[in-house]
Parts: structure tokens; sequence; C-alpha cells
């Protein structure tokens, strides 16, 4: 039975294919003579015949497939013995969880003569409903068949409906995408609504401490839990900052060397390098930083009196500007290689050399892009969480100087998520607000860069 | 080749040969353009002329692929010479393109953009000064002074091509090249920048690129006809426009090719 679905949907495939042919066929033959008498190309009626005849044996298909379980499910526990729906309800999941796993041949976790009972049950429902399904599926593609069959003649208007029904896929695309952004927000929002029943909201964002270990049970005394977001934010920052402060004259300098001064060759070689870079995992850069930028720093910090330790904002920082690098040339060049010829020809036909071509004229064009840049990659670096994970550290110091260890939001999300924690403890709550805010500022950063790339495009197009 | 000017030539080119990469796209080009005058260059389309025109100013020197030979003198001097830095040489030799190409800033810093980089003025009275008589040259003054810090972008094509050309006045060159300056221009626009051309000859060598054989009749002096990437003939216009020695000037002028 459960091998049922997938030749069932191959079978499906096969007849919509057929649907095709015939609609092609009977469209040209119903032009008789004059193919100029048919108002849409011959493919859109087989389009228009597959259609009908597939798509809703195929979305009845899909869902069965995707929530058949969750039916048979429910018809199981209306079918068992009253005693066995009066128990809990945790103990009805694991009871109905066994009973599926017999039905379909594989192992329980206990057995008794009612669960046996619970798994044939379980399986002639299960056939049923399959039965069932299959006989919708013919009833739907022969009904679709037969129902647009009748419809396709010279005057017919397939192309305006199947083009309708493309429209209606496309559509349907991006609920999907659009869809599944607002549950995430959603869920954000509802999530950290609960931290803040718990925890005052000014005391979040404000506080300085952060120690989010709570008691676990009520006599535990020295646990009291502060939600202070300061330090984290902070270190965010401080990192972010680092990082730019590499990546940005870096990047940027390597992208007006790319555009303006390398030879074509040369171009041809460095860059593809430079997007290499872009393609190395981050949890790389990150044993990179760990093990060879950390240790570096904290050597040559003690050589100079410093104290230092492995795991610094400084060696995080470094390693993650090295990791946005290309982000930044890669982006940058796009926008220098748009600032139009005639501009660089214009200010060479006044005397003006490349350095000053490039100062005066591509940079202050090309400039509002380049901020976009920018921004696009702190945005980047902010959500960056890995390298910080590995090269930063996990405490939450609020401090400005970068030889001691900080950690950031997105760090501090992992850690309170890994590990056994209950899931309605203010803790664990406090990622969702976390995550609230850094998506705010993301969002705002990315709304705010966009906003400047366009504006720049629209002057010269 | 070419008429006998009243004195010696501003611009003088010989046996100058200009190559793309393998492919040769001048051959062979001698020829006089005098001072104080407009000199136009007609011609069928890929013909050569704003290659030659590139030539004057060593922008050609700007395409990786362009390599030029033959000697090009500006008032006696060798351009192509090895000292001769194509920098400084474009500050005496300004350009103008056919589509406006204003800077992305003010209409005030369009025009100081030469002399600052060339620190032509030591302060900034005396910069004021020369943006102020550049913009009254090239005939916008008028219609741009009490807006001097709006973005040059923001003029019409014809505003923006006199703004084009006041910028290149402002370094104070002796000769401006003009490549099809009025292509992109409407007819009102067209005959303000042909008026402005006909005043600044006083002043400067203009050399002109143009398709329009009206146009060429009616503001130059002296017209040279390319065909092939060979000057075919050069002289002045009303000789070249009434009598020309060659039927493949006659054929071109008659709108029988090209
Ligand atoms: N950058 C370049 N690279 C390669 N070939 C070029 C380049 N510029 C011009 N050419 C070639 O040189 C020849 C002359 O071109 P040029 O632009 O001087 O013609 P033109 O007379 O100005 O034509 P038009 O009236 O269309 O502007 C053409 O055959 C052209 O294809
Ligand atoms: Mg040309």
């Amino acid at each position: 039975m459960q091998n049922l679905l997938p030749l069932a949907m191959a079978a499906l495939v096969v007849l919509t294919l057929i649907a095709w042919f015939h609609g092609r066929n009977r469209a040209v033959a119903s032009a008789g003579v004059h193919p100029s008498a048919l108002h849409s190309l011959p493919g859109y009626s087989g389009a228009y015949l597959a259609i009908w005849a597939g798509l809703p044996a195929f979305l009845i298909l899909a869902l069965f497939g995707l929530f058949g379980n969750l039916v048979v499910d429910q018809l199981l526990r209306h079918a068992l013995p009253q005693d066995i729906r009066a128990l809990p309800v945790e103990q009805l999941e694991l009871f109905v969880r066994n009973a599926r796993a017999l039905a379909v041949g594989g192992t329980a976790s206990e057995t008794s003569p009612a669960l046996l009972d619970a798994a044939q049950t379980y399986a002639s429902l299960s056939r049923q409903s399959h039965v069932g399904v299959m006989v919708l599926v013919i009833a739907l593609t022969t009904g679709g068949f037969f129902f647009a069959r009748r419809q396709i003649s010279a005057k017919f208007r397939a192309r305006n409906h199947v083009e309708a029904a493309i429209f209606a896929l496309l559509v349907a695309c991006s609920a999907i995408a659009v869809l599944t952004t607002l549950g995430i927000v959603l869920s954000l929002l509802t999530e950290s609504l609960r931290f803040f029943s718990q925890i005052n909201a000014l005391d979040f964002l404000f506080g300085l401490k952060w120690s989010p270990q709570t008691a676990l049970r009520a006599d535990q005394v020295g646990q009291s839990g502060s939600f202070g977001a300061v330090p984290l934010f902070a270190g965010t920052f401080l990192i972010t900052l680092i990082a730019m402060v590499v990546a940005a004259p870096v990047g940027l300098y390597s992208a007006i060397y790319l555009s303006e001064y390398a030879k074509p060759s040369t171009r041809r070689i460095v860059k593809p390098i430079l997007e290499i870079l872009a393609g190395v995992p981050t949890v790389v850069y990150g044993f990179f930083a760990l093990l060879t930028v950390g240790p570096f720093i904290r050597q040559t910090a003690e050589a100079v009196g410093l104290g230092a330790q492995t795991q610094s904002a400084l060696s995080a920082g470094l390693v993650m500007g090295i990791m946005i690098i290309p982000f930044v040339s890669s982006l940058s060049d796009d926008v220098i290689n748009a600032v139009p010829q005639a501009l660089r020809d214009g200010s060479y036909a006044m005397g003006a050399t490349q350095a000053e071509t490039v100062r005066n004229v591509v940079f202050p064009a090309a400039l509002p892009g380049i901020m976009g840049a920018l921004l696009l990659a702190v945005s980047r670096a902010i959500g960056e969480t890995m390298i910080v994970v590995m090269a930063a550290g996990q405490s939450a110091n609020l401090t400005a100087n970068p030889l001691e260890p900080v950690t950031t939001v997105t760090v501090q999300i992992v850690t309170l998520l890994t590990g056994d924690q209950e899931f309605d403890s203010a803790k664990t709550l406090s990622a969702f607000a976390l995550g609230l805010v850094l998506f705010v500022i993301t969002l705002g950063l990315n709304i705010i860069s966009l906003r400047v790339v366009r504006k720049y495009r629209e002057r010269y197009d | 080749m070419q008429a006998k000017a009243s004195s010696a030539p501003k611009v003088r080119a010989r046996n100058v040969n200009v190559f793309y990469g393998s492919k040769q796209a001048l051959f062979d080009v001698n020829l006089d353009i005098p001072d104080c005058s407009v000199t136009s260059f007609i011609g069928p389309s890929g013909c050569g002329k704003s290659t030659f025109l590139r030539c004057i100013n060593r922008m050609n020197d700007t395409i990786d692929i362009c390599r030029v030979e033959g000697d090009i003198h500006l008032d006696g001097l060798d351009i192509y010479a090895r000292d001769v830095d194509p920098v400084i040489l474009r500050a005496s030799v300004g350009m103008v393109f056919q589509k406006p190409n204003p800077f992305p800033k003010s209409i005030y810093d369009n025009v100081a953009y030469g002399p600052r980089i060339h620190g032509l003025a030591s302060n900034t009275d005396e910069l004021d000064g020369i943006v102020e008589t550049s913009l009254k040259r090239a005939g916008l003054w008028d219609e741009v002074a009490d807006r001097l810090d709006e973005p040059g972008t923001g003029l019409s094509g014809g505003q923006q091509q006199r703004l084009v050309i006041a910028r290149a006045i402002a370094v104070r060159p002796e000769v401006i090249l003009m490549d099809e300056p009025c292509s992109a221009l409407d007819p009102i626009a067209t005959a303000k920048i042909e008026e402005l051309i006909d005043d600044l000859r006083a002043h400067y060598c203009i050399i002109m690129v143009t398709h329009s054989m009206a146009q060429a009749a009616r503001v130059s002096q002296n017209t040279a006809f390319f065909h092939l990437g060979k000057l075919v003939e050069a002289g002045p216009t009303e000789q070249i426009f009434t009598n020309p020695n060659d039927t493949r000037t006659q054929d071109y002028i008659t709108g029988r090719f090209g």
C-alpha cells in the first residue's frame, strides 16, 4: 500500500502526457484544412487538456502523500477502545505511534494484545484510505479529461486559459515565499511577546548584565537570571566594526584596482580567486581564526606586554573581515563598472590622470552604490555566527578591548537553544527576543542599502 | 591637399596610420588644419573620422589595442614625441563628445573640474571668475547663473552639451575637438551650439566631426572628406561643396552613397 503513491504519480505523469498529445491532435483535427482557423496554437490545447486531466489529481495525491498519515492516525484514534482513548495524551500518542510502526512492518517499543489489535485496525484503515484516494484520483482525471476535451475546438481560447493557469502558479509560488517569511516573523513575534511577559522589555534592551541561567528548581539559589542584552549587542558591534575596518578598505581598493587598473588578463585570473574566497565555508574560517590567528594575536600581545587570550574579538573580527572582502569587492566592482565610460573619457579629455579620474569622477559617481555594498556587508557581518562561536568565545563581556573575548547575539542564540531546556523558560524564549531585535536591525540595514543602491541606478538609466 | 592657410597650420598631420589590433583604420593621412577657424570632417560611417580626431588629443592611448604611426604636430611640436605627457597635451586640446557627458556633480563643479586639477586658480574668487567666463562663452550663463549648485545632469540635452563645452573651455585649450556634438540634439539646441561654435572660432582652432552636410556648410571654413580610412579631399568648405575634385566627394555630398 505504501508503494502505491509513487506508482500512481508515475501513472499520472504518463496520463498527462497522453492528454497533452490528444488535446493537440484534437485541436489540429478540429481546424480541418485551415490551421490558421485555430485561435491558439495546438500546443495550448494540449496543455489545457493536460492541466485538467493531471493537475487536480496531482494536488490530491500530493496532499495525501504529505498528510495521509495524520488522517489515518486520527481515524485510528476514533476507532480505539474506550479505555485506551482515556489514556493521558502522551501515552495515547506513543500508543498510536507504536501501532503505526507495527502496521507498516517496523519495530515498536513494546507490544501487547491491544497494540496488535490496533495495528490491524491501522492497516485496514490505511488500505481503505488509499483505495478511497485512488478512486478519487481516477474520477478526477477522467472527469477533468472529458470536461476539457469537450471544449476543445478551433475557436476555443486555449492559450488564454493556459496562461491563466500559469499566472495562478506564479502567484502560488510567490505566495509561498511571502507566507513563509510572514510565518517566521509572526512566530518570532509571538515567542518574543511571551518572553517580554516574563522579563521587562526595557531591562532586556538596556540591561548591562547577561547571564541567562534561571533556577531549574524553586529551591535553587544563586541562579537569578539576568537578561540585559547590551553586552551582546556591544560584542556584535565591536566585531562588526573590526571586520569592516578590514573589509571596507581592502575590498574597495581591490575593486578599484580590478575595474580601473588591472589588465583584462589579470582581471580574468584575480576575480575568480577572490570569488573562491567567498565560497569557503565559514566554519573553515572559524578554525583558521581559532588555530592560527588567535594564538598569533595572543603571542604578539604578550610580547608587547598586553594580557590576551586565544579567543578574542580581534581574531574573530579580523577573520570575519577577510571573509567579507570578496563580498565588498565584488559588489563595488559591479557599481564601479556601471559608471559610464563616457564619464571617464570626459575626464581624460580634460587632461586628468587616471588617479584623478578615479578619485574625482568614478569614485563619487559610484559612491552611493558602494555605500549600499558596505551596508549589505555589515548586515552579513552581524548575522555571521560560526566564526564568532569558534574565535570570540561565549562570555558576555561588556568591553571595548578587542583583545578580550566577547560574544555576539547570534552566538548566544545558538547556545540558548542547543542543549536540554524547557521550551517555555525565559532562557529559551530570550533567544526569540534576540532574534527579533537582530532581524529588525538587519532588515533596517538592508532596506536602507537597497534604497541607496536603487537611487544610484536611477541616475544612469 | 590643403588649401593655402594664411599662416602656419595649428595642427599638421603627416603619414598617419592607425591600427586597431591588426585592423588598419586610417591610411596615410596628411592634413593641415589652420588656427582660429572651424574645420569639419565628413564621410560615411566607419571611415575613421572619430579615429583621426582622437589622434589629435591622444585619446586613442586609452584604447589598449590602438596603435598610431606617423607624425602629428601641434604648433610645430610633435605630440607623439617621447617626452610629451598626453595628460598635459589634453589640457590644451579639449574634446566634446557626441553624447553630453556632464559629471554627476553640480554645474559649478563641472566647470571647475579642469581648473581645479590643473591648478589654474589660486583662490575661490579666481575660480568663480573662470567658471563665470567659461559659462558665458558657452552661452549658458544666463540660464544657469542662479542654480550653479544644482546637478549638471539635471539640465536639458542642449544645455548639457553647452555645459560640457564650457567645461572644456575652462582649462583654456587652444584646440577644441568635437565629435558629432549636435547629433543628440533637437534643431533649436543645434542652432544654439552652431552659433556658439561660430563665436568660439575667433579664439580657438575648432575641429568638428559631423554627419550633416548642411551643418558643415554652415559653420566650417574648411572641410575634409574621409572615405574607407583614407583622406580623399580637403580644402575650403565652399570649394568642397561646389566644386570637388574627386568624384567620391561629389557622390557623397550629393547623397549618392553613405
Ligand atoms: N575601439 C575600437 N576597437 C576596434 N576597432 C575600432 C575601434 N574604434 C573604431 N574602430 C574601427 O575603426 C574604424 C573607424 O572607426 P571610427 O569610429 O573612426 O569611424 P567614424 O568615421 O567616426 O564613424 P561614425 O561616423 O559612425 O562615427 C571602423 O571600422 C571601426 O570599426
Ligand atoms: Mg565617429
